[in-house]
């Protein structure tokens, strides 16, 4: 089963393309093919896979015209490390596809319009989404089988995720998702094991996804090396394979895993 | 200070929970709805059936079928509960002779058979040994009990004057005697078997069978035409006595009583408005008709009841006769003057002084003239 995961939060600097590189990485080592999906105007993707400025019309903006061919503008990262990793490049564009969404008839559909006209063969695909619950990450809402949101542990980034469960639960209802995307869970963010206040909050936090049955996976640990890795647009293990913080995502990934090979509902067709 | 955090955590979820909980329940109505949606696929299958079950016994209704007795189960909420014994073995001498003239009427309950009509002929045939009756079946009306009162109360059983008229027939025609003799000869042997006080052991005949019938019949000292009727009465299940008593009277009742029975009027009260008669009403037969049918149309209006009848008969009666003294008392005066004329003998008129005469003959004249215009008038 092709998991399409929106990497989805309600705050800037939460650690979504941190994430979304770093599972892609991991998954990519575990053989499998990852599709990397930038919707975000600020093409963060690209600065963090250490790929040149995409033309406009190579970018995701070009997949979501009505003109689209049908040939995803897809460019292969890190390819002296592996083969299985390509990303959908995003950028300032898709300030412009956000807007024409809103007068677009299937405006939230697009994206999922798209990936059933024109499926990605990928195991998985990650939607790497804007920072605000704009029409883009409306539109990976839409289109995904499974959400995972990062989040600091502070409380403008929580109480940001607070809200976007609301909007999550709003919209699956408003835009009739059948099924409705899964929420796989929390991911805690560059969490400083000597700040009180991140300890506190990492206590606190699985107790209240636990009321709403939301997982909460570990904590992905603060290291001035991720910045340092995305400076080279690379992920943590390549650029320090022998820094503890890459295991962090293990679990994470292993879920995800866990996730294609066992899926949940087997369609058998004649 | 974690306390605090933790509080502050709750906060921020709050409304985050607030949403699934509304999207759960959401979903649940939505998981519901397919449900009853689902449930409503696979019903309509049971509906069907049920519908093939309803065409079924409705084409069955179209004709009379011949239902198992065992099948049968009396409607305990019918109003007659009642059935005496006697009744129940004239019904089953009639069912044995005759054989089951009706259908019993039965009603489906769920799978229920349930009597609609007809118990007593169930009953008996159940007593003679009956495999089956014969039966339509009907839907089972709304407010059973009720439509089964009104069954009972508004049955619409013959006429006492057409059910008089029919037994009559009935017997002229099997016996061969004249249509007018017969309430006749029927009134004499009732009379004569009340005197003779051997009334009941004839009624008790109602029930008995025909050998039984015959040899009791035997016994009682009739005449043929005598032993032909009673014989023909009892064989139809009906007691000689009442018919004596209550039917055959209304052979004899006034042509406009009759029709007022025909349209309605019961037995009792035509036989209470027989007395005005133009014998008890000392008038002609026409002026006599025309109050009977004055005083018929007062009790059909006036709904009266038979006591309320015979009294208003009575008081007619007697306000009828009242001035028929009137009357005789006008008669007297005339045969009182012609008696006093009479006695004006002639040596009583040569005593009398012409004046006296003259005015004698002048009221006489005058007299004349009058008697002429009025009987001229008649």
């Amino acid at each position: 089963m092709q998991i399409r995961l929106a990497v989805i939060s309600n705050a800037g600097g939460s650690g979504k393309t941190t994430l979304s590189v770093h599972l892609a990485y991991d998954l990519a080592k575990r053989k499998y093919n990852v599709a990397l999906l930038d919707l975000d105007p600020q093409g963060s993707l690209t600065l963090f896979c250490g790929l040149n400025p995409p033309e406009p019309e190579q970018t995701l903006a070009g997949v979501l015209k009505d003109k689209f061919d049908g040939v995803w503008p897809l460019t292969p990262c890190w390819r002296q490390y592996t083969n299985n990793v390509v990303v959908c490049q995003g950028g300032m564009v898709l300030t412009q596809t956000a807007d024409e969404l809103v007068l677009h008839k299937r405006g939230a559909y697009l994206l999922a319009d798209c990936l059933t006209d024109y499926p990605l063969v990928h195991d998985v695909v990650i939607f790497d989404c804007p920072a605000t619950l704009g029409p883009l990450p409306l539109m990976a809402l839409a289109a995904c089988t499974h959400i995972i949101i990062p989040v600091q542990l502070e409380p403008k980034s929580i109480q940001g995720a607070a809200h976007l469960l609301e909007w999550y639960y709003y919209h699956c209802k408003y835009l009739r998702l059948n099924p409705t995307p899964e929420i796989l869970g929390f991911v805690p963010n560059q969490y400083d094991v000597r700040r009180s206040t991140h300890r506190q909050m990492l206590a606190g936090l699985p107790e209240q996804l636990q009321h709403m049955k939301i997982r909460a996976f570990p904590a992905i640990r603060d290291s001035a090396e991720f910045v340092n890795a995305s400076g080279q647009g690379l992920p943590l293990h390549i650029y320090r394979p022998s820094h503890p913080a890459k295991d962090d995502f293990k679990e994470t990934t292993s879920h995800l895993v866990t996730l294609i090979g066992k899926p949940k509902t087997t369609k058998k067709t004649k | 200070m974690c306390a605090r955090n933790t509080t502050n955590l709750t906060n921020y979820f709050s409304g985050a929970k607030q949403s699934q909980q509304l999207s759960e329940a959401e979903q649940e109505i939505q998981q519901l709805r397919a449900e009853i949606e689902e449930l409503r696929d696979k019903n309509s299958g049971e509906l069907e059936r049920q519908l093939e079950e309803l065409r079924t016994q409705l084409q069955s209704q179209i004709g009379i079928l011949s239902i198992p007795i065992e099948q049968i189960e009396p409607n305990i909420e019918q109003p007659r509960q009642t059935f005496l014994t006697e009744s129940l073995e004239s019904m089953s001498r009639s069912l044995a002779s005759d054989g089951q003239l009706q259908p019993v009427i039965l009603i489906q309950r769920e799978n229920h058979l349930l009597i609609f009509d007809g118990e007593r002929r169930w009953r008996s045939a159940k007593a003679l040994g009956w495999q089956t009756l014969e039966a339509v079946i009907i839907p089972e009306p709304t407010g059973l009990h009720r439509k089964a009162l009104l069954t009972s109360l508004h049955r619409e059983d013959l006429n006492p004057l057409d059910k008089a008229e029919a037994i009559a027939r009935e017997l002229s025609t099997i016996i061969g005697l004249e249509l007018q003799d017969i309430p006749r000869i029927l009134s004499t042997v009732i009379r004569r078997l009340n005197s003779q006080k051997r009334i009941t052991s004839l009624v008790d005949l109602i029930t008995a069978d025909a050998k039984k019938q015959e040899q009791e019949l035997e016994s009682l000292d009739l005449s043929d035409s005598e032993r032909a009727i009673l014989s023909l009465l009892l064989d139809l299940q009906l007691n000689p006595a009442s018919i004596d008593a209550n039917i055959f009277p209304m052979l004899s009742l006034a042509e406009d009583l009759k029709l007022a029975i025909r349209a309605g009027l019961k037995g009792v009260h035509a036989l209470a408005l027989q007395k005005l008669s133009a014998k008890n009403l000392g008038l002609s037969e026409q002026k006599a008709k025309s109050i009977r049918e004055e005083t018929t149309h007062k009790v059909i209006v006036e709904k009266l009841s038979v006591v309320a009848t015979r009294k208003l008969v009575a008081e007619v009666i007697a306000s009828e006769s009242k001035l028929a003294v009137t009357k005789n008392t006008k008669k007297k005066a005339v045969s009182q003057a012609s008696n006093r004329l009479q006695q004006l003998s002639l040596e009583l008129l040569k005593q009398a002084n012409p004046a006296e005469l003259t005015e004698l003959q002048e009221v006489l004249r005058h007299k004349l003239i009058e008697i002429e215009k009025v009987l001229k008038q008649n």
